[in-house]
């Protein structure tokens, strides 16, 4: 055996070493699912030795229905399409559901062709239980928040009521300050709230029949007003009637203009459109600010996630705005997605399907 | 003068509550849970706000109470409360109208003004 080639058992050994002793369950299979090697990490999330398994089909820990998925991304590694990663459950040998965030990449022989995949799939049931404790504690605290916020809203209510035609305008000027960071208050709260609540998927639609396009005017309306610095224009040549819970629409394009004021502090224009698609009616708020980086667009839409920039660093946000506009357009069967470029400005379109579509459910 | 009946544990919320409606023109009267509704031991006024959650007995059973009774049916009633889900509730015990926690104290007294016909 020359040096070159134990050097390249030793590598291979070493490669064995770690599949073999990785906490995370390493898994290949062939083109039919047919389990070709199952390590340590396996054994002990599944509950199968390596010897009950091999040979036979990946099928007996799974889901049906992720039997079908799994056939399709097995095809698309075959045709070099990369898979992302994705949560589902998987069975133990126990019957107990696990639930497992998977990772799938191919197998080549040395010709380079596919002939396997490796699947690492990693145990998130912890990590689910957890976020769902933390969902419940935000529900809960500001659920808590709500009184004692409604009083300390009155009191100040009353206070600048009071001031308001006294001789005292210093402190008609304060406590119009203070009412002015208690409404903030609330609408943070109002945000958590709306955030457990689609998450947890409490939130019912109450569905009627609007104009999309008046109701964008009147959002545009106020913003307008309270905006001096950016006009914003809006077109739209067709008729814009939707099927559609109109006080979470109005939500979700409040939402997308005042990120776009918000976003383009050097701008001097929103430019909002509605129109007719063959999937729907499609809404785009295109402004011309600072843009989402390069390879962040997907991440926008998650919960707590904020784009670092010194620009709008004094902007308070807790990355939750477009995690509940995208729910809301989810739970209307509806799509939502950004075209951004880092320093030119973003477009966030959404489209609400045609009615009777989801209008059955 | 508008008579209101307030049913509100909280003094938190009932106290500038009633200050506020006070200021707008209204005579208002406050019980601190609804033993005296469910009775029948007040003066007829000429709208109720109940909070939802109450000691003893429910703003929403009281509300139901004075609805099936002939003399108080007609009366409104504005239900008060930090259940997201109030509104449906509210339509269920045939209140008049509902408003979620936070709310500002301006739209409250949008929504008595509205029922009161005053200007």
């Amino acid at each position: 055996m020359n040096i070159q080639e134990q050097r390249r058992q030793e590598a291979k050994y070493l490669l064995a070493a770690i599949v073999e002793s990785s906490q995370d369950s390493i898994v290949s299979i062939d083109l039919n699912r047919n389990i070709t090697s199952w390590n340590k990490g396996a054994e002990d999330l599944y509950g199968y030795a390596a010897n009950e398994v091999i040979g036979k089909s990946l099928d007996v820990v799974m889901l049906p229905e992720d039997i079908v998925g799994l056939i399709t991304k097995i095809e698309n590694i075959c045709h070099e399409i990369s898979s992302p990663l994705y949560d589902t459950v998987r069975f133990h040998k126990n019957g107990k559901q696990a639930d497992l965030q998977i990772a799938l990449s191919p197998v080549r022989d040395a010709s380079g062709k596919v002939v396997g995949i490796s699947t690492i799939a990693r145990d998130i049931t912890e990590a689910k239980l957890q976020e769902q404790l933390k969902d419940e504690f935000i529900a809960v605290a500001s659920h808590e928040l709500k009184t004692p916020i409604t009083s300390i809203k009155a009191y100040t209510e009353i206070l600048v009521e009071k001031f308001q035609t006294s001789q005292d305008q210093g402190t008609f000027s304060l406590m119009t300050k203070l009412d002015v960071q208690v409404d903030r208050m609330i609408e943070l709260v109002k945000t958590l709230l709306d955030t457990t609540k689609l998450s947890a998927g409490e939130v019912l639609l109450k569905i009627e029949e609007f104009d999309l396009c008046t109701l964008i005017r009147e959002q545009i309306e106020p913003l307008q007003l309270a905006s001096k610095k950016h006009q914003i224009i809006f077109e739209s040549n067709d008729d814009c009637i939707v099927l559609a819970d109109k006080k979470l629409i109005a939500q979700v394009i409040n939402n997308l203009l005042s990120n776009a004021i918000k976003y383009s502090p050097k701008a001097g224009k929103i430019l909002v459109s509605a129109g007719q698609t063959n999937e729907g009616i499609r809404v785009n708020v295109q402004d011309f600010g600072i843009g989402i980086p390069e390879g962040l667009n997907h991440k926008i839409f998650e919960r707590y996630f904020r784009i670092s920039n010194t620009q709008v660093s004094t902007t308070p946000s807790i990355g939750l705005g477009l995690y509940i506009t995208a729910k809301i357009i989810d739970q209307h069967g509806g799509k939502i997605f950004v075209d951004s470029k880092e320093g030119t400005g973003s477009t966030f379109s959404f489209i609400l399907p045609k009615m009777n579509k989801y209008l059955s459910q | 003068m508008k008579h209101i009946i307030i049913v509100e544990d909280d003094s938190s919320i009932a106290e500038p509550m009633t200050i506020m409606l006070e200021n707008a023109g209204y005579q208002v009267t406050g019980f601190p849970n609804g033993t005296s509704i469910l009775s029948n031991n007040f003066t007829l006024p000429d709208l109720f706000i109940f909070d939802r959650q109450l000691p003893e007995v429910d703003g929403l059973d009281l509300c139901k109470h004075l609805k099936n009774q002939d003399h108080t049916k007609h009366i409104p009633i504005i239900m008060i409360s930090a259940s997201s889900n109030i509104e449906t509730l509210a339509k269920d015990a045939k209140a008049d109208a509902a408003i979620e926690k936070p709310f500002r104290m301006k739209d409250l007294t949008e929504i008595v003004a509205r029922y009161l016909k005053v200007k």
